[in-house]
């Protein structure tokens, strides 16, 4: 995994950019002030902390019983009663396991209170909470930016959590837009995010919330992702007058997931697969439209078997908590096996076959795969097809699918797919089978 | 017995008056036995009564402190041997097959008209007496039957086969310019693991039957090693060839019968098997043990009973005899794995320890 949340605090660098800010009386949130006034001057990144420092939070979540944290997180609020915004991953593990875990958030000046669960986006990685101490009110809150107004590729905005929980901090970096082939929109950070400073927001330089903290690339320098605003700007509105949210969240994260699952196999379908990528096969491979396809090419070194690949992979993924779902991989492998002969060749398509894994989750997360598999014939191509079905056991209804199809037409080369589909519901994991083996055959001949 | 040999009496008689009387008496031998049950050597029984004791005046000197000076007396009364026991502190063991009794002193016994192949002990002294009465058991052969009646030259041609078929499997899984140098280990491997394999079941076979047998065991290996590739290849050409998975994904229980088969022709060259059907029993009460571990194992690990999720044995696409299907009816078949799985969602895992990956295949 090349993108990896920030909730989880390791001891290592230390970021020093803390600054005593006064307390400002806020807004009430939804309120866009910026709408109906004229837009207030730019501020340094100076003026942006201090103006926001009394409105984070940091969030942290705590094991009953010992008091000791067991992860911490950012958050920011956003109503004068006292409603926070974080990311879903920040307090996930409270929402999965409340038996052993609550809740407290911090504010920048050391006081300590009490949170309650309010809603969860688990597709966007978002989760709305309150604070439990009402009393503590009214509270300071942030606005957000008006959607009207969009910011420009490389306008300079920041981003504020509390890094490595070492105390608050903000980090400076530009707009680069939003994050090219993901499922739900993410915006292109050019700047620092350190662990710790998820569900933190990013604001723009009139101290308006543009979005909120949420992943960084560990492949790559300055390369970070947020939630666009209007997201959780949509959960603060549909879950500011909830009651806290029953726990553990399964029944609602399915819920989400259903939906996501719906509207993933609607645009898969719908995108279609590339131009045909060899000369003898039409072997699926999918657009890039929230996919990215790497490739390689493996010739042997001792006279073996010739090999082509390719592996499309989202990636955006759903992350709950104790896994992630919610994505579709496909790849293919095409084989030259004519130095092979027959015998050869058949045995390496075979141990090539064999060669797949099913690895779960864990047993407490998932059932045993159950396969049906026959030949079948794709457009004059003879082909093995197994489709394998697995259950989730905490999100009812939801299924992990893959669907492995190796060509059996000719001797000494062949071809072999693989779709793997997880968290979808079993419909639609059938559809995205059919979908799959309908795109295999032969490439007609001129 | 094959070391069966006659032997002078330890101590000639001393009364010429008895000397007499055993001359009408029949012909007997006395079989000291040893541990396992075989006569280690005998004493010839040249009249009657035979005193048996620790004490140097007795007719057979037994050398054992848990013998009396004068143990017992054997006499030949009625047409059979008839034993007395004397002063002794832990009398005679008598064994007549599976029953045994303990004869106090004064006590007397005769042996049944058919009954050589009477025990008995006298301290820790195992002897048995044998006359010319009862009829002779058979006499035994040196090694068990030829497993499937396989001579030398079919054992050597087994052996031959059984090498080729190994070449090919290793020419069949590598690379043209590694198949030359995989040759050579595979040329000085296959003489060496079945030497090693044989020669284990010969030292067995020296130890517990005292002859090594070493043939025997190459016989049991290179039929069971030609059973298991024909039986491989039978299974996996049928599953690809007929689209029948569960033949594959339950081939093992014909290899564990091939082992099971091969075990115990092995251990028949092993152990002299007083009853070789008890022998056949226990193999095929292990293999049926084996069989269940397996199946249990299977399912603790994979949740089904056989050993693959999916066949994965290809052959030359022209082997295919099974039709292919149709499509939009291979994805419907999938229906019933909905409900399937959904039961099993619902079930605890057993021994399912949290944030514990597996791999399933």
């Amino acid at each position: 995994m090349r993108q990896v949340w920030l909730g989880a605090v390791v001891a290592g660098c230390i970021m020093t950019m803390a600054h005593a800010a006064p307390s400002e009386p806020a807004p009430s949130a939804g309120a866009n002030p910026s709408a109906a006034q004229p837009a207030p001057p730019s501020l340094s990144a100076r003026k942006v902390y201090e103006q926001a420092r009394p409105k984070l939070v940091q969030i942290r979540t705590l094991l009953k019983g010992q008091a000791s944290q067991t992860s911490v997180g950012s958050g920011f609020v956003v109503s004068r009663s006292g409603h926070i915004i974080t990311n879903y991953h920040v307090v996930s593990q409270y929402a999965l396991k409340p038996a052993r875990h609550y809740l407290v958030y911090v504010t920048a000046d050391g006081r300590e209170a009490p949170l309650v669960l309010l809603k969860i986006d688990v597709l966007h990685d978002l989760a709305l909470l309150k604070a439990a101490d009402e009393a503590s009110g009214p509270f300071d809150a942030l606005t957000w930016r008006n959607t009207d107004n969009p910011l420009a590729q490389g306008e300079r905005i920041y981003a504020l959590g509390n890094p490595l929980d070492v105390g608050f901090a903000a980090t400076e970096g530009t707009y680069n837009g939003l994050v090219k082939r993901s499922f739900y929109p993410q915006i292109f950070y050019g700047g620092t995010i350190n662990a710790g400073m998820s569900g933190g927001p990013a604001l723009d330089q009139q101290g308006q919330v543009i979005g909120i903290n949420v992943a960084r690339r560990v492949d790559g320098e300055q390369v970070a992702f947020m939630v666009p605003a209007n997201f959780a700007r949509a959960l603060f509105d549909a879950g500011k007058d909830a009651k806290p949210l029953p726990t553990p969240v399964y029944a609602e994260a399915t819920a989400q997931l259903l939906a996501h699952q719906e509207a993933l196999t609607q645009r898969f379908i719908a995108q279609g697969w590339k131009d045909s990528v060899n000369a003898h096969y039409r072997v699926p491979v999918p657009r890039d439209e929230f996919m990215r396809c790497w490739g390689n090419s493996q010739p042997s070194k001792t006279a073996g078997m010739d090999l082509e690949r390719s592996d499309c992979v989202m990636d955006s993924r759903i992350f709950l908590g104790e896994f992630n779902t919610g994505t579709i991989e496909v790849r293919h492998e095409s084989y030259d096996g004519r130095s092979l002969g027959a015998w050869r060749f058949a045995e390496r398509h075979g141990r090539s076959f064999a060669n797949e894994s099913f690895r779960r989750i864990g047993p407490e997360h998932q059932t045993q795969p159950q396969c049906h598999q026959s030949y079948l014939n794709r457009h004059g191509l003879v082909v093995r097809a197994v489709v394998c079905f697995r259950a989730y056991k905490k999100l009812a209804g939801l299924f992990d699918v893959s669907v492995l199809v190796a060509s059996l037409d000719q001797d000494t080369a062949g071809v072999q797919g693989r779709l793997d589909v997880r968290g979808v519901g079993f419909a639609n994991g059938q559809r995205l089978a059919r979908h799959y083996l309908d795109a295999f055959g032969l490439v007609a001949k001129p | 017995m094959s070391d069966e040999q006659l032997v002078p009496p330890e101590h000639p008689p001393e009364h010429p008056a008895e000397h007499l009387t055993a001359r009408a008496a029949p012909a007997a031998v006395l079989e000291w036995l040893g541990d396992d049950g075989r006569a280690l050597h005998t004493t010839a029984v040249q009249h009657w009564p035979l005193r048996l004791g620790r004490a140097l005046d007795n007719d057979v000197v037994l050398p054992d402190a848990h013998v009396a000076a004068h143990h017992a007396v054997l006499t030949w009364a009625g047409g059979v041997p008839r034993i007395e026991v004397l002063e002794s502190l832990n009398g005679v063991q008598w064994q007549d097959g599976r029953a045994r009794k303990t004869l106090a002193s004064g006590a007397q016994q005769d042996w049944p008209a058919d009954g050589a192949g009477v025990e008995i002990g006298l301290g820790r002294t195992r002897l048995r007496l044998r006359w010319a009465g009862p009829a002779l058991a058979p006499e035994l052969a040196l090694a068990p039957s030829a497993p499937m009646g396989l001579g030398l030259a079919a054992t050597l041609a087994a052996l031959a086969l059984l090498a080729a078929v190994q070449l090919f499997s290793v020419w069949l899984s590598t690379d043209p310019d590694n198949w030359w140098r995989q040759l050579g280990t595979t040329a000085v491997g296959l003489p060496v693991v079945t030497g090693i394999w044989c020669g284990i079941w010969a030292l067995l076979s020296k130890l517990f039957a005292r002859h090594a047998r070493f043939t025997w065991h190459l016989r049991v290996f290179a039929l069971a090693g030609l059973a298991w590739v024909a039986w491989w290849l039978v299974s996996s050409v049928l599953a690809f060839s007929l689209s029948l998975p569960a033949i594959a994904s339950f081939a093992f229980l014909g290899t564990h019968a091939i082992v099971a088969w091969a075990f115990w022709q092995h251990l028949r060259g092993v152990v002299d098997a007083a009853r070789p059907r008890l022998l056949g029993g226990l193999v095929a009460l292990g293999f049926v043990a084996f069989v269940g571990y397996t199946f249990w194992q299977h399912d603790e690990d994979t949740g089904r009973l056989g050993t693959q999720l999916y066949m994965s044995s290809f052959f030359p696409p022209s082997w295919r005899l099974a039709s292919p299907h149709d499509a939009e009816q291979f994805v419907a078949e999938l229906a019933p794995l909905e409900a399937q799985l959904a039961a099993k969602a619902k079930e605890p895992e057993r021994g399912a320890q949290a944030g514990l990956n597996d791999d399933d295949d």
